[in-house]
């Protein structure tokens, strides 16, 4: 697959390495390196990508500000920084992995293995950030009662509010989400603790009846898993 | 904290003593006011006026005593500026004491002093009029009083009180050598020498004051002992207001001279009475230190809280007790009292801030190290070392052999409070090549002026150089950082000229610039001065500070 992917990194022998790691690994890959914060917010408006690579600290300023606004977008973000102990601060935005400056270059592999093999972030987020047109908003992952895919998006359903659309797949929001969530169908990851019961119906079809009265398929072959998982919880 | 407590006890305890002096006061012998006086002069002839008439010449007037005076041995107790002879219902008295003498105690028969009108006459001889006692007639004023009371009593009652009073001089000397003994050692604490001025200026005034009841001078010497009082007055009167002023920085410096000098004046002009006009001069002075006092408290500087209870004191003690050099002295014994209690919590205060300043230069010397050795920069600089190493190793080398030079120069300087400017300009050159590898860009720093003998608290313009290359301009690959180095006289300017980006102009205070405050201040008190701008090309910053 031709993935795209964006380097933000102000020292250019740095970025170089970081360059080549990634031609070694994906085959084929778009790589560009951007190396300020403000060339990042412009081009990365402009063009698709689908992977990240983010320094925390771009010119003496903080890249926290571009990591909220990144974990609304529909690419997946790796951190590459100095900033070991804002590790934890950067995953519960949704990162899909930290690596410490400085590393080698099996370490970026292994974070590059994680995006491509759909591979579980170590540490997971704590809120989804959802673009509107009047900003950011944060929605705390225990208020979400399910998610929904719709194409390259996902709809979340909350227990208050109208469903919110965020611009990440489903698939790699599964990557992002803790373990309370699971995906009972292709299209469906429900918070676990939301569901009232399983249902049966004929041509052995099953759903759940979330908390709140809604009812949502359930896939075939995940159903044991979600059995399982159900009771093993209670 | 207790300490507010304990000056509020202080300052009942004290009112509790203003109290029993003035319940004291009222045991005091009997006075009186010549009445139905009649002058004669010496040819003859009578007046009703006093009319400063020349000597010799006769007063006659009649005074009226309440109750029989059954003490043994009484007498008549006199001040008056002249010689003269008295006679008491027509019989003479005669005086312990030299005739010139200013205090006069004179028995009288006990067969004499029953109750009714008695008739005065004095002969005067010699008569000295004083110019400080500007009284339209002297034998009205309270002044010329004759006092009755057991010969006893009127010899002792002043010579006690003298002694008490004496004691209290002592103190002020005392103190008032305590406090020029410390302006000896910290020279720019005016409040000391001004405090110290205070207390020998009443210490003076005590001694002036009481001089009259121990040494029998000549009449013709009183003017100038109540000249030395009218000075010392005056002088205590202005200390007071300039050691609040000093005591407490406040106020717009030495201002106040011109609107409380011309307010006395007037009040002396106004006014009658040696003992009034002095009482006029000190409250005007102490009211004026009032109104400082509660400036200060309302800015809730240190002490003023007891500065306050110590001019409060004095005020009280000024109305509860009659006695003009009693209140007066108790007075300023009591605001000395107070004022030692404040100049302590200060001291205190000065104290703690001093150990704090101790701590506080360890812990600049960590925030250095911790600033530069930080591991963010080591780490960033070893993965910049990594992909050196990788694509060149030779380059590779060379990055890390810049970064342990650095280190080291930074280890070397860090515990130092100021260095040689050529050292800091060494470490910079050093930062720099770490970062032309890191970058890729090739920075220089460029150096003009004198550098001999400069020097400066250590990491100063590293920090600014580091600021110039974290958020400076990277659109070059060479970048020319400009030092300039200016000494005049005792002051010594160092700017630094670094490429800025153009979009900012605006100047954040990080915790870059906050370490450089913090060593200024340190090393520098307030003589120091921080300054950033830029014009879009360039961002340039300039510290000034003393040379010394």
């Amino acid at each position: 697959m031709n993935w795209k992917v964006c380097i933000i990194e102000d020292e250019k022998s740095i970025a170089r390495y970081i360059q080549e790691s990634c031609e070694t690994y994906f085959s084929k890959a778009i790589i560009k390196h951007i190396c300020s914060k403000y060339e990042a917010e412009d081009w990365l408006a402009g063009n698709e990508v689908d992977l990240v690579l983010l320094d925390l600290n771009i010119n003496g300023e903080d890249g926290f500000d571009l990591l909220k606004q990144f974990s609304s977008e529909r690419f997946h973000t790796i951190v590459i920084s100095a900033y070991r102990e804002r590790a934890i601060e950067a995953y519960e935005y949704g990162v899909l992995d930290f690596v410490g400056k400085p590393f080698s270059i099996e370490r970026l592999h292994k974070a590059f293995h994680r995006f491509t093999n759909s591979i579980k972030s170590t540490h997971t987020m704590r809120q989804l950030t959802i673009k509107k047109h009047n900003g950011l908003h944060f929605i705390p992952i225990e208020d979400i009662v399910y998610l929904k895919g719709a194409g390259n998006y996902s709809e979340i359903y909350t227990e208050d509010s109208r469903p919110e659309l965020h611009s990440k797949s489903l698939d790699r929001l599964s990557q992002l989400l803790p373990n309370q969530f699971f995906r009972i169908h292709k299209s469906y990851i429900v918070q676990l603790e939301m569901i009232q019961r399983i249902e049966s119906s004929v041509g052995s079809k099953y759903g759940v009846i979330l908390k709140d009265g809604t009812s949502l398929p359930v896939g075939r072959t995940r159903i044991d898993a979600l059995k399982k998982e159900l009771t093993g919880s209670n | 904290m207790n300490q507010h407590k304990f000056s509020l006890s202080l300052f009942i305890l004290l009112l509790g003593v203003i109290v029993f002096f003035s319940f004291q006061e009222q045991e005091q012998s009997e006075v009186f006011q010549w009445k139905k006086i009649i002058y004669i002069d010496q040819y003859g002839s009578t007046h009703q006026d006093y009319e400063k008439l020349s000597p010799p010449f006769e007063v006659k007037a009649e005074l009226e005593l309440l109750t029989n005076q059954n003490s043994v041995a009484s007498g008549l107790g006199l001040y008056l500026p002249g010689e003269y002879t008295l006679s008491w219902d027509g019989k003479p008295l005669e005086s312990f004491w030299a005739s010139h003498s200013l205090y006069h105690v004179l028995p009288v028969p006990d067969s004499l002093l029953h109750a009714g009108t008695h008739l005065v006459e004095l002969k005067v001889n010699q008569f000295s009029a004083i110019q400080l006692l500007d009284y339209e007639n002297i034998f009205d004023s309270d002044y010329a009083q004759l006092t009755i009371d057991s010969i006893e009593k009127l010899m002792r009652k002043d010579l006690i009180r003298s002694v008490y009073i004496h004691v209290l001089a002592g103190i002020f000397l005392a103190v008032g050598l305590y406090y020029l003994f410390l302006f000896w050692f910290h020279k720019t604490e005016y409040r000391f020498v001004v405090f110290a001025a205070l207390c020998f200026c009443f210490f003076v005034l005590i001694l002036a004051e009481y001089f009259v009841f121990h040494q029998l001078y000549h009449f013709d010497q009183h003017q100038i002992r109540l000249t030395i009082i009218r000075v010392f007055s005056w002088l205590a009167a202005l200390l007071l207001p300039l050691f609040f002023q000093f005591r407490f920085h406040i106020l717009p410096r030495y201002y106040w001279v011109f609107i409380l000098v011309p307010i006395q004046v007037v009040l002396l002009f106004f006014s009658v009475g040696f003992d009034e006009q002095n009482k006029l001069l000190i409250l005007s002075g102490t009211l004026f230190s009032l109104g400082m006092v509660v400036f200060a408290l309302r800015q809730k500087a240190t002490g003023s809280t007891e500065a306050l209870y110590g001019v409060l004191a004095w005020l009280i003690a000024h109305f509860f007790i009659t006695n003009y050099d009693l209140n007066l002295f108790l007075g300023f014994g009591m605001l000395i009292f107070f004022n030692l209690l404040s100049l302590s919590i200060q001291f205190r205060k000065q104290r703690l801030e001093y150990e704090q300043s101790l701590v506080r230069s360890g812990r600049l010397e960590l925030e250095l190290l911790k600033k530069n050795i930080q591991p963010h920069f080591l780490m960033n600089s070893l993965s910049s070392a990594v992909s050196w190493l990788q694509q060149n190793p030779k380059k590779g080398i060379e990055l890390i052999i810049a970064l342990s030079e650095e280190l080291q120069q930074l280890i070397d300087i860090s515990s130092l409070k100021k260095v040689p400017i050529e050292k800091e300009i060494e470490l910079c050159r050093s930062f720099m090549r770490v970062m032309s590898f890191r970058k890729e860009i090739h920075y220089h720093l460029k150096v003009i002026g004198e550098t001999d003998n400069v020097e400066i608290p250590p990491a100063l313009i590293l920090t600014l150089v580091e600021n110039g290359i974290t958020h400076g301009a990277q659109q070059l690959n060479k970048y020319v950082f400009v030092l300039n180095i200016t000494k005049k006289e005792e002051e010594l300017t160092v700017t630094l000229q670094v490429p800025s980006v153009s979009q900012k102009k605006q100047y954040s205070e990080g915790t870059g610039t906050r370490y450089i405050k913090a060593r200024l201040k340190e090393s520098y008190g307030i003589n120091w001065s921080f300054e950033a701008c830029g014009d879009g090309e360039f961002w340039e910053t300039t510290i000034k500070y003393s040379a010394y």
